[in-house]
């Protein structure tokens, strides 16, 4: 090729380049403020807190390179086994009761026919309180004692008194149904969306088969909806994975560090102790484990399908 | 047409978020003017507390009278633990905060607070602040903050309570208990009489351990130690500190005085006993007047008193708040926030309007119906000013003489929190209350040895 022609060559690239550019400079200006937003308040901080991971901070002056000593340290801590495992619990307790939880209530809103309307408000009103005004108002509501607003109900009904929130051994559950309870609304609209497109010759033809309401949701709706369920599920695993603010607000890790999570004891390490260091060790840890999980959770549905 | 138009608006778009995000709220302050501006946090609230606040706006003019070039530019934020550490890593603190107690070590070893050792010792703090209360700003013998308030811990009562309970002597005062033993008797009585928990103790985050380290130390139990080496031992594995962790046990599973609610903070606390739902709990002195103005708590309602005896002493911990300066503080601007805080009287000095402007701040209390409490801990050694404060508060105390008993009489132990890993040792023994608080079960002394354990594993070990 003499060197003419690979100037030519290189021209029409840079033409086609620019012309690209100036084709979408539009639609690029316009997502600039999201993506920019996305840099500076996702990446930067993701990217920075690995960094640090493997430094001994003052602050967030780095001192020195201390490689996996912060990630020695934190394994070391009596408190990560206990906030892991409620870390787990949280996701078990999120997967068997809030993902089935808005698929029925998106199937039976699905087959309602009069106030439609006024149901789906319904269903999605929780969803826009504010996470935090939620968590003090069951709080309120979950107050042990017989002045408790739910014992009150208990007492009028015969029923003994329950300790709510500080019985350790149902902490966690509740705060799971608490947090499905204000967050199944978006989800269960996104699955009635997936339902009313589901091809209504299918439920036809079924029904001249003869087959009944129950045969026809296992057959035709809920493999329907199985791709978007395995969507949210990630969705939730990764979600409830790293929940802080209710538990926070609703028994701050009590009792007896029963609800404490892993997300929590970073706070903890950053904010009570100022231990930064351990703080960032700990992020990169929860992120492996998350993107683990996220991987074989994808290989496994992959492998059944 | 409409394509230049749409890139027009775009580029204008980002630009604004780019000149927004980018816009530092800081205010420049030059320390070669020879005027100076500080900027001071923590100021009285112009909502919550629009009194002092208006009284704060006399100040400043009369501050502004005193030195013409010194500017003081109220800040009403508080920043707390959510907030501080951000501000203060992207170097965004204002020049003067304000901490309670137990954080400046945090603070001074993250390298947050400026060294204003020079200026301390040029204003005498340094001779003339209770030794004590000045260890707790200072690290390898420098200066990073000089105390705003002080308190010790006391018992607080409720006299609706003890009314209903029938513990009012003839004189109209309250039967309170002296001894922590005494202590759970009075609180059956008022269980047993009226129904309401007798007495309640924080137990979450970290007041919890805070607050029990009162009742553990008067049990006679020592926290830790330092060996031959310098390193530092836990040392409470011991039968006193399973005492008095059964203490906190036996209150809810034995006498069944504790409040139903066992995962209890300050603030809850202060609810329970401001609206006559629990009738005694440990505070610190400032707190009855907190409920008073809170909660608009009758001042013949709330007593106080101090801590109770234990089986070994009867010790109180001082708690309260020090003023410290950001690391972006000029020289001369610490020398301002000193001459408002002369100016103010939160100094051992005693200026020519010391008294008067004492004076000023109580009437602008007793005027809005605070509670004006004569405080017990006393933060300054000089007894010029010390009998200024003492006089002032006699004059225009507004307490319940015959509710109100002298928190620190003779006997009482001031002590300090424990020199390593205070705060890591208080999360524990929170825990370790909630433990037995919920756990009928609980094994105290295993609890005791767990907690031991974990704290020297996990903190003395890596210091």
């Amino acid at each position: 090729m003499t060197h003419t022609k690979v100037i030519q060559k290189n021209n029409r690239a840079f033409s086609k380049a620019l012309y690209t550019i100036r084709k979408d400079a539009v639609a690029w200006l316009l997502i600039a403020p999201a993506l920019i937003g996305f840099i500076v308040f996702n990446w930067q901080p993701f990217i920075s807190s690995g960094f640090l991971a493997f430094f001994k901070t003052k602050g967030f002056e780095i001192l020195e390179f201390v490689g996996f000593e912060n990630f020695k340290d934190v394994l070391s801590d009596s408190s990560l086994a206990k906030a892991m495992w409620n870390s787990c619990k949280y996701t078990f307790w999120s997967l068997v009761i809030g993902l089935p939880v808005p698929i029925f209530i998106a199937i039976i809103l699905n087959e309602i026919v009069h106030f439609k309307g006024f149901f789906r408000f319904s269903v999605y009103f929780p969803a826009i309180i504010p996470g935090m005004v939620t968590a003090i108002m069951w709080k309120i509501l979950l107050e042990p004692g017989t002045d408790g607003f739910l014992n009150v109900i208990l007492s009028y009904l015969n029923l003994p008194n329950c300790q709510w929130l500080q019985d350790s051994r149902i902490t966690i559950l509740i705060i799971t149904i608490v947090t499905t309870w204000s967050g199944f609304g978006p989800t269960t609209i996104l699955y009635l969306a997936d339902l009313q497109s589901v091809d209504l010759a299918l439920y036809e033809a079924a029904a001249i088969d003869g087959a009944g309401f129950f045969k026809k949701l296992k057959h035709i709706t809920l493999p329907h909806l199985s791709s978007l369920v395995r969507v949210t599920a990630i969705m939730q695993i990764l979600g409830v994975f790293q929940s802080f603010e209710r538990p926070l607000a609703m028994t701050g890790g009590g009792p007896n560090e029963a609800s404490t999570t892993v997300m929590m004891l970073t706070y903890n390490y950053m904010f009570g102790e100022g231990a930064i260091d351990k703080a960032n060790a700990l992020s990169v840890m929860v992120c492996l484990i998350l993107i683990a999980g996220s991987i074989v959770y994808f290989k496994m549905t992959k492998s059944k399908e | 047409m409409k394509k230049i138009i749409l890139m027009g608006l775009s580029l204008v778009m980002v630009m604004a978020l780019l000149i927004t995000g980018c816009n530092n709220n800081t205010s420049s302050i030059n320390s070669d003017d020879e005027n100076v501006s500080v900027t001071i946090s923590f100021w009285p609230n112009s909502e919550t507390d629009a009194e002092r606040h208006a009284l704060y706006d006399t100040y400043l003019e009369k501050m502004k009278e005193l030195y013409p070039n010194i500017t003081i530019i109220p800040d009403e934020e508080g920043y707390g633990i959510d907030n501080f550490m951000v501000l203060a890593a992207t170097n965004q603190l204002p020049n003067v905060y304000r901490k309670p107690y137990t954080e400046p070590q945090q603070i001074i070893n993250a390298g947050y607070a400026r060294d204003i050792s020079d200026i301390v010792k040029k204003y005498n703090y340094d001779t003339g602040v209770n030794p004590d209360i000045m260890k707790i700003c200072m690290k390898d013998g420098k200066y990073y903050g000089v105390p705003y308030s002080g308190y010790m811990i006391g018992m607080t009562y409720n006299a609706n309570v003890f009314k209903k309970a029938g513990l009012v002597n003839a004189d109209g005062s309250l039967m309170i208990p002296t001894t922590y033993d005494e202590l759970v008797e009075t609180a059956k009585i008022i269980k047993e009489k009226t129904g309401i928990p007798g007495y309640a103790i924080q137990t979450t985050n970290k007041e919890g351990g805070w607050m029990f380290m009162n009742i553990a130390w008067s049990y006679g139990v020592e926290f830790m130690k330092q060996d031959e080496n310098g390193k530092w031992i836990a040392t409470f594995d011991t039968p006193e500190a399973v005492a008095a962790l059964e203490y906190i046990k036996d209150l809810k599973w034995k006498h069944d005085v504790f409040s139903a609610n066992v995962l209890i903070d300050t603030n809850e606390l202060q609810k329970l006993i401001a609206t006559d739902r629990v009738g005694m709990a440990m505070f610190g002195e400032g707190t009855p007047k907190s409920i008073v103005t809170k909660y608009k708590t009758d001042k013949d309602v709330i007593g106080y008193g101090p801590v109770m005896k234990g089986p070994k002493a009867q010790v109180s911990q001082v708690g309260g708040d020090v003023y410290m300066f950001s690391t972006n503080t000029e020289d001369n601007q610490v020398d301002a926030a000193f001459k408002w805080f002369e100016f103010l009287g939160l100094t051992p000095n005693v200026g020519k309007d010391y008294e008067k402007n004492l004076e000023e701040t109580i009437l602008a209390d007793v005027e809005t119906d605070k509670l004006i409490v004569p405080p017990v801990l006393k933060i300054w050694v000089n007894k010029e000013r010390t009998s200024i404060d003492d006089k002032l508060y006699a004059k225009y105390s507004n307490v319940n003489p015959k509710l109100w008993t002298n928190a620190y009489p003779e006997g009482v132990k001031v002590q300090q929190e424990e020199p390593m890993c205070a705060q890591n040792l208080y999360a524990l023994l929170s825990t370790a209350m909630q433990n037995v608080l919920t756990n009928p079960d609980a094994d105290c002394a295993q609890i005791i040895h767990e907690t031991n354990e974990t704290f020297q594993k996990d903190f003395l070990d890596k210091q």
